[in-house]
């Protein structure tokens, strides 16, 4: 079964988030910042990551930079940013550093499933060509 | 013997005596007419004298006489000591073979002007009628020496002012022993460098031995004087022409050689015309010899000067003519004997030096002096009057146009700076507007998001619902609707604030019940966190404007559940020192940069530690407006990492100006 980490700092937006993940049958971990959600994805290896950016003690870019430099064997873990963050700069700035998609609140969740479950097929490919991460 | 008249003097020899005695005038030679004029007396056989004959005139301020000619008394062998400047001695001559005439010379009432002395052989005296006729001819030439030299000027002194250049030399090896102002003036080299100089040296066209030759005859005696044209040499190389005049006289030791050499008509019509350009200098210039003596000024001289030309005529010292401007107080107060001395003394220096000086008059005059290569030197003289005026009124001009320069200068940079302030202010609040937008639409996304995410959620549910999940997502719509109006209601109060439109109104009001109502709040949205409130010494009632105060709290509690979502302690202390209550609110939490402490209460603001905090930099700009209102004051203790204190001071009385306010301000107290 996949699992999907969901980082998020406002309860009632993850709490929504959670709720329609685990209805589409994907088990689901949660996390309140990115520093926890550093914490979550080394001991919990989670296959997609969805996060808000803005959020206290360390922001969803600042956990994406620290993977990618310090933790390489995470470098093909599909990483989405969900933010009310709708700015075009900022969105340059995620994707440039290195994530899946970014995804503007409020959050359409026919769209984000969509990306789940397309991201959901290609590791289940994937994991079944034999093509480990 | 005053009986004598002309007729007892044989007629041709007074003649004689008078016609040399004017010629002798224009020539400027009296030394050498006077041993002419003594030589043809004393051959008078009518006089019956000796071949000896002196004329001695008083010393200028001295009682002593000096002796000014003689004619031939080497033949006589007397032992007297006859040069000329000597002094006339106590015993002419103490021989029984010569008796001595002394012959007072009285001229213009001036019975001690000088003395003639004349010899006669002792065994044939002179009669009375030949006294008389002695008498005579030794008052005329008293007159012309008078005439001639002034009253007390010595020959040497003579020769000295003679505007002929005059070279005196020994005739073995014709080294030049004396010159006057005059040959140094002309040709350029100063008294000492012609000393030791040839006569021949100076002259152009003939060689030294030819100079010698022309003068053969005075060396063999055969001649008393020769005369030549010759062409004269300048230090500087230009030439002139010369006549000249070399006659044997009578030194100290032995006989000398002395060339007067006069300038042709050439040089005079020179001099006439060096004169009248003189003259039409329009400074003033005077020339003066290396012993401080005017040899030649022009008119405007004496204007400016303010002297009057018959005092001071060539010849006159530099010394007088200062004497008498410090004692008529031209150059002010001051001792005028020293102020002479320190003039005479920078003239001596013999350095070109300039200075101005303002006349009692206020006349304004430029002094200068040029040295001169013979040790003499130029003076000039020049009105600056006007300049000066000029220069004054130019100065003034520029004084106050610099003034004026200045001034401008300094609005501009005023102008500037006020300007340059305005940039950054305007460049601030364009940041912060930036900010606000970028954090607007933030705060405002997130409770949107979760609105139509539980919308989202409701309407993917086709129906199939459980009463639990309706009423959740219903809570959670409802939630961020409250939390949008809130956020609403806050852009609006700053909004009131910053126009200036709200007014307090004041109540007395228990300050314990809205720190109770806003703790109350502060729990339903923060569970986690503990509030521990000692606020017993707080007083019964202040005066403050209930709905803002509370606002107030409420800030600064959320703010403190906020910035410390770990650290679930939160302290409330109140109490009351000299009429004010202080209240403080502390939170463990995030904390604040010291370098964003000052920003904090501005709006928009949001500090470095909040971060991923939701918030909108309003609210504690919004309690520092509400506060100074009331006239009160709030201060920040705080340390990253180590958690912020707020202390807020109100006065117990209220603010002093406000009374009452008649409309209620509509603060929120969410």
């Amino acid at each position: 079964m996949i699992t999907v980490l969901c980082v998020e700092d406002e309860r009632d937006v993850r709490e929504l988030i959670v709720e329609e993940l685990e209805e589409a049958g994907i088990r689901v971990l949660q996390a309140e910042n990115g520093k926890e959600g550093l914490d979550k994805i080394l001991s919990q290896r989670p296959d997609i990551v969805i996060s808000d950016i803005t959020m206290p003690e360390m922001d969803g870019i600042s956990m994406l930079g620290e993977l990618q430099i310090n933790h390489p064997q995470f470098a093909n873990m599909p990483v989405l940013f969900l933010t009310a963050l709708a700015d075009r700069e900022k969105m340059i700035e995620g994707l440039g550093a290195g994530a899946e998609s970014y995804l503007t609140k409020p959050i359409d969740f026919d769209v984000l499933m969509a990306k789940i479950q397309g991201l959901v097929v290609r590791i289940e490919n994937r994991v079944t060509a034999g093509l480990e991460f | 013997m005053q009986t004598m008249t002309w007729n007892a003097m044989p007629p041709w020899a007074l003649l004689a005596g008078r016609d040399i005695l004017k010629a002798a005038l224009p020539e400027q030679r009296l030394g050498e007419t006077l041993k002419d004029i003594l030589s043809i007396i004393t051959a008078l056989p009518q006089l019956d004298l000796s071949e000896m004959a002196a004329i001695y005139v008083r010393e200028a301020g001295q009682d002593r006489q000096r002796l000014v000619h003689h004619n031939t008394a080497d033949q006589l062998d007397l032992p007297i000591d006859l040069a000329p400047g000597a002094r006339m001695p106590e015993c002419i001559a103490d021989r029984d073979d010569l008796i001595p005439y002394r012959i007072a010379i009285s001229v213009n009432g001036d019975p001690d002007f000088g003395t003639a002395v004349f010899f006669s052989r002792s065994e044939r005296p002179i009669s009375t009628e030949s006294l008389s006729a002695l008498h005579l001819l030794t008052q005329e030439i008293g007159s012309v020496i008078q005439q001639r030299s002034g009253c007390t000027t010595s020959v040497l002194d003579m020769v000295e002012l003679s505007t002929d250049e005059i070279y005196i030399f020994e005739p073995q090896r014709f080294t030049i022993t004396r010159t006057n102002a005059t040959a140094s003036m002309r040709s350029g080299y100063s008294a000492e460098a012609l000393a030791g100089m040839t006569p021949g040296s100076l002259k152009v066209g003939i060689s030294e031995l030819d100079y010698q030759a022309k003068l053969l005859p005075l060396v063999e005696g055969s001649a008393r004087s020769v005369t030549f044209d010759a062409i004269q040499r300048r230090r500087n190389g230009t030439v002139y022409p010369v006549k000249v005049h070399v006659w044997r006289i009578r030194g100290p030791t032995s006989d000398l050689f002395a060339e007067v050499a006069i300038a042709t008509a050439d040089q005079r019509k020179a001099l006439g015309l060096l004169e009248q350009v003189f003259d039409a200098i329009p400074g003033g210039i005077g020339v003066f010899d290396n012993r401080s003596r005017l040899l030649m000024a022009n008119r405007r001289l004496y204007d400016l000067m303010n002297i009057p030309p018959e005092m001071f005529p060539p010849g006159s010292k530099f010394e007088d003519i200062l004497r008498y401007n410090a004692s008529r107080g031209e150059w002010g107060d001051g001792d005028p004997e020293a102020m002479v001395r320190e003039r005479i003394q920078q003239a001596a220096l013999g350095l070109p030096y300039s200075f101005e000086r303002e006349r009692k008059s206020g006349k304004v005059l430029a002094v200068r002096s040029e040295p001169l290569s013979n040790g003499g030197y130029v003076l000039s003289y020049t009105d600056i009057t006007l300049r000066k005026r000029a220069e004054k009124e130019l100065i003034r001009h520029r004084d106050a146009l610099e003034k004026t320069v200045r001034q401008r200068t300094a609005e501009i940079a005023a102008q500037a700076a006020a300007l340059e302030e305005a940039l950054q202010q305007e460049k601030n609040i364009n940041a912060m507007q930036r900010q606000f937008v970028a954090m607007t639409s933030h705060e405002f996304r997130t409770p949107l998001a979760i609105i139509d995410g539980a919308a989202q959620r409701i309407q993917r549910k086709k129906g199939e619902m459980e009463a639990r999940f309706l009423t959740d997502k219903t809570q959670q719509i409802r939630s961020a609707v409250s939390r949008m109006v809130e956020l609403m209601e806050s852009f609006l109060s700053a909004g009131r604030m910053d126009t200036g439109k709200v007014e307090l109104s004041l109540v007395d009001c228990s300050l314990h019940k809205l720190i109770e109502q806003a703790i109350k709040r502060q729990k339903l949205s923060a569970q986690h966190h503990r509030f521990d409130a000692e606020i017993e010494a707080l007083p019964p009632v202040i005066r403050c404007d209930a709905l803002a105060i509370s606002q107030v709290l409420t800030n600064l509690l959320s703010n403190a559940v906020k910035y410390a979502p770990r650290a679930p302690d939160i302290t409330i202390r109140g109490w009351e020192e000299d009429g004010f209550v202080f209240l403080s609110v502390k939170d463990e939490g995030v904390g604040i940069d010291a370098d964003d402490v000052p920003k904090l209460f501005q709006p928009y603001f949001r500090a470095r530690t909040s971060t991923g905090i939701a918030g909108t930099g309003i609210g504690l700009s919004l309690v520092k407006q509400i506060v100074t209102m009331h006239d009160g004051d709030i201060f920040v203790e705080s340390e990253r990492g180590k958690g912020t204190c707020f202390t807020l001071v109100l006065p117990v009385q209220g603010p002093a100006a406000q009374d009452t306010a008649e409309p209620a301000p509509e603060v929120s107290a969410a």
